[in-house]
């Protein structure tokens, strides 16, 4: 990076004379013109120590006299994901719309009401807990260094894409009869993370995780087309900000091996509040009944109910083992939570 | 157990039969539960099936449900009905649901039309309660506009079709994507770190500034696409001197105001104009997409300010510190960031073989600039012409020195 030379007042004309990239051109791939694609010519060089805490895009000519920002990440490791890029252009393409894309009309009028106001609790639950997955990113957004946007967009991207879970499932909630239920404990202790990686740990890789397998089932719990489609799109989201999580704990056990300590500090704090109200995503009465209801297909048919609610939550805990095993953290399974090992497979 | 008086007559209202209450009755069952289920419009049928199976387990805890959740204290029989546009958000702010209190009680995430449950309540992050610090009439519909709107720089750009340009339209076009893809970034960063102060009740606006922040984001990525995808590459960095009106904001109002309509005003006129005069119609296309998404953006902060101009007892005298920071944060970035103006002037000139007529065609910007500025905060009951900073009035009276 270059430093401009300072300006006066007027119409200054010096940006015509910076030749470094000149003739450079980006080429489009078969997905368009992405944010990888960019990353062929120089200004695609992520360092792994930013610069000054400007606002100075990468790439881009800097003014001395800009003001700086002391809030902001400087090393690549404390934020960055190799599949940041992909994940935000994957992103873009999925934006999907919970007026017109969901066919609201495929939910019967005339549903059981336990089956109606058990949805409409767990609508309830989800719709807190989306927006806590939208809030606490945007916090971090401000501390990404312009060196590492990428991040920062994927982020935005995710704040976006709670924002519509939060709305589809209030319109779910609104659509039928029913409506919200009193709220319970949501997931609102995520907001105590303090860190950019403490919160991918706990939010992205766990929290979203949890949540993630809930949607996965949505064909189980689901009595119709509308219902099916909220949880298909609404996984196809999710996934990306886990692949998101897994990502970024995985760059950062890549370069920085030494914090492995701290990644599982993290999850004893997290898996430490599984069962309890605050932190036991999914887990809290109201939501459980309901989704052992909706998996059963009423109340009279709970036994069947619980049974794939179990079935649900041991694939929460194998899927969410797994995920360690791709971050390096496979070392994971000996000092998991009593609570959560049990449901381990092999 | 014996049912509770209130629970016999519910029973009978259900058309349960005298065997089944006494086999109720004799069960584990509370009566708590019972009128839940009652509350179900559980059938005696699938009541009783639902007594065999705790029955017959009666080690397994997880069948005793409580069903606490039949009967919230929630307004219940709402069926929202889809519009000409789908179900959108003003079709669900409907009943208790759409009513949005002056003040919001909670200091958790419980969400708009619902009540915590006592025992689970503990408060979140939030600090802005004031419906009045936030709130824009319409906003949830200005939200399904951003969601219908949206659009895909790496797709619904022709990115190959953008041409040969003369060097220095080339490099002014870069010049200005990198100046204003910072802005974006800045932007985006800041309502970003604003979401979670906005308490839950005011769902609307939170999730309005969601889509805002996206759309910060695509313009950072728009832009950046475009300087580095035909030859020119980025140029010199903005000053960033806007940014300090941004991030010392204290109140949310004087955020939303910084940049929703002081410096909105100012960048949906330049994008407006480059979509118009940019030689290569790829260009007046990018343009013309963030103009739109800008203007989405510039008439939520009018109507909130609107709204805060309205309902805020202190909003005539906070607004004087608001506005003159926000505007004196902008006029020091124009007048000291001048690379921006000149790869404007240009552009609007046509080249820099016309870089009077350039400079000109700057000046008229700027006047129309502040004129939009001026006539929406008139708009809004607030006078502004006699105490605007005066930086942004003499841009529009004389063109910047080339």
């Amino acid at each position: 990076m270059t430093t401009a030379p300072v300006s006066t007042p007027g119409l200054d004309l010096s940006w015509l004379d910076l030749d470094e990239s000149w003739g450079s051109r980006a080429l489009p791939s078969k997905k368009g013109l992405t944010l990888e694609d960019l990353t062929a010519l120089s200004t695609g060089q992520i360092p792994p120590h930013a610069g000054a805490p400007t606002m100075t895009m990468r790439g881009a000519h800097a003014d001395v006299r800009a003001p700086r920002h002391g809030r902001q990440y400087r090393d690549k490791s404390d934020v960055w994901s190799e599949a940041a890029m992909l994940l935000y252009e994957e992103g873009m393409q999925r934006q999907w719309s919970s007026a017109v894309d969901i066919p609201w009309h495929e939910i019967p009028e005339s549903l059981p009401t336990d089956i109606e106001m058990a949805m409409c609790t767990l609508c309830t639950f989800l719709t807190q807990v989306e927006f806590i997955a939208g809030d606490l990113p945007g916090r971090f957004m401000g501390q990404i260094h312009p060196d590492h946007f990428e991040v920062q967009l994927f982020l935005g991207s995710q704040v976006m894409d709670e924002a519509r879970h939060e709305d589809v499932f209030r319109k779910r909630a609104l659509v039928n009869g029913g409506g919200l239920v009193d709220a319970n404990m949501g997931a609102s202790a995520l907001l105590t993370a303090d860190d950019f990686t403490e919160m991918t740990a706990r939010l992205h890789l766990f929290g979203e995780g949890f949540v993630q397998t809930i949607f996965r089932m949505g064909e189980l719990i689901s009595t119709n087309e509308a219902e099916k489609r909220i949880f298909r799109l609404a996984a196809q989201d999710e996934s990306r900000h886990l692949a998101f999580g897994v990502t970024h704990l995985k760059y950062l056990l890549d370069v920085e091996p030494e914090r492995r300590e701290e990644l599982h500090h993290y999850l004893d704090l997290q898996e430490g509040a599984l069962g309890q109200g605050q932190g036991g995503l999914t887990v809290n009465p109201a939501t459980g009944e309901a989704l052992a209801i909706l998996a059963g297909g009423g109340i009279d048919k709970i036994d069947e109910g619980f049974q794939k609610v179990l079935l649900m939550r041991k694939k929460q805990i194998n899927e969410y083992f797994h995920r360690l095993e791709v971050i390096g953290l496979g070392d994971r399974k000996e000092r998991m939570a009593p609570g959560m090992r049990i449901f381990l497979e092999g | 157990m014996q049912l509770s008086e209130g629970t016999r007559i519910r029973t009978r209202e259900a058309s349960w039969s005298n065997e089944f209450v006494a086999r109720l009755e004799g069960s584990s069952l509370s009566d708590s539960v019972v009128r839940n289920l009652l509350a179900l419009n559980v059938s005696e049928e699938r009541a009783g099936k639902y007594l065999s199976i705790i029955e017959a387990n009666p080690d397994q805890p997880f069948f005793k449900l409580s069903l606490s959740w039949a009967r919230p204290t929630t307004e219940l029989g709402i069926r929202a009905k889809p519009g000409p546009e789908g179900l959108g958000m003003p079709d669900i702010n409907i009943g208790t649901y759409g009513h949005v209190p002056d003040h919001w009680p909670y200091e958790n995430d419980t969400p708009l039309g619902s009540h915590p449950t006592p025992g689970s309540y503990a408060p979140g992050s939030y600090t802005v309660y004031e419906k009045s610090e936030v709130w824009a009439d319409g906003v949830d519909r200005l939200y399904e506009d951003a969601i219908r709107d949206r659009w895909i720089p790496a797709t619904d750009i022709d990115w190959t079709a953008i041409g040969a340009l003369p060097e220095d339209i080339e490099r002014a076009v870069c010049q200005v994507c990198t100046t204003f893809a910072q802005h974006g970034l800045a932007e985006s960063k800041l309502l970003g770190s604003w979401e979670e102060k906005i308490a839950y009740g005011f769902h609307d606006v939170k999730d309005f500034l969601a889509t805002q922040l996206f759309d910060a984001g695509r313009k950072v990525e728009a832009l950046r696409k475009r300087a580095l995808a035909n030859g020119g590459g980025l140029g010199v960095q903005g000053l960033g001197t806007l940014y300090r009106a941004w991030f010392g904001s204290m109140k949310a109002t004087e955020l939303l105001v910084a940049i929703d309509v002081v410096y909105k005003s100012y960048e949906v006129v330049v994008f407006e104009r480059l979509a118009a005069v940019l030689p290569s119609a790829v260009d007046r296309d990018l343009f013309a997409r963030l103009a739109h998404d800008s203007s989405r953006h510039l008439e939520f902060g009018t109507r909130h300010l609107k709204y805060y101009v309205q309902h805020h007892e202190n909003a005539r005298e906070y607004l004087e510190h608001f506005l003159a920071r926000a505007e004196s944060a902008l006029s020091d970035e124009i007048h000291h960031s001048t690379v921006e103006a000149g790869a404007l002037a240009v552009l609007l000139g046509g080249g820099v073989e016309k870089i009077a007529a350039g400079a000109e065609a700057l000046r008229q910007l700027r006047e129309d600039q502040a004129r939009k500025y001026l006539l929406i905060l008139d708009a809004c009951a607030v006078d502004r012409l006699p105490r605007v900073n005066p930086g942004l009035l003499n841009l529009a009276r004389s063109p910047q020195p080339a």
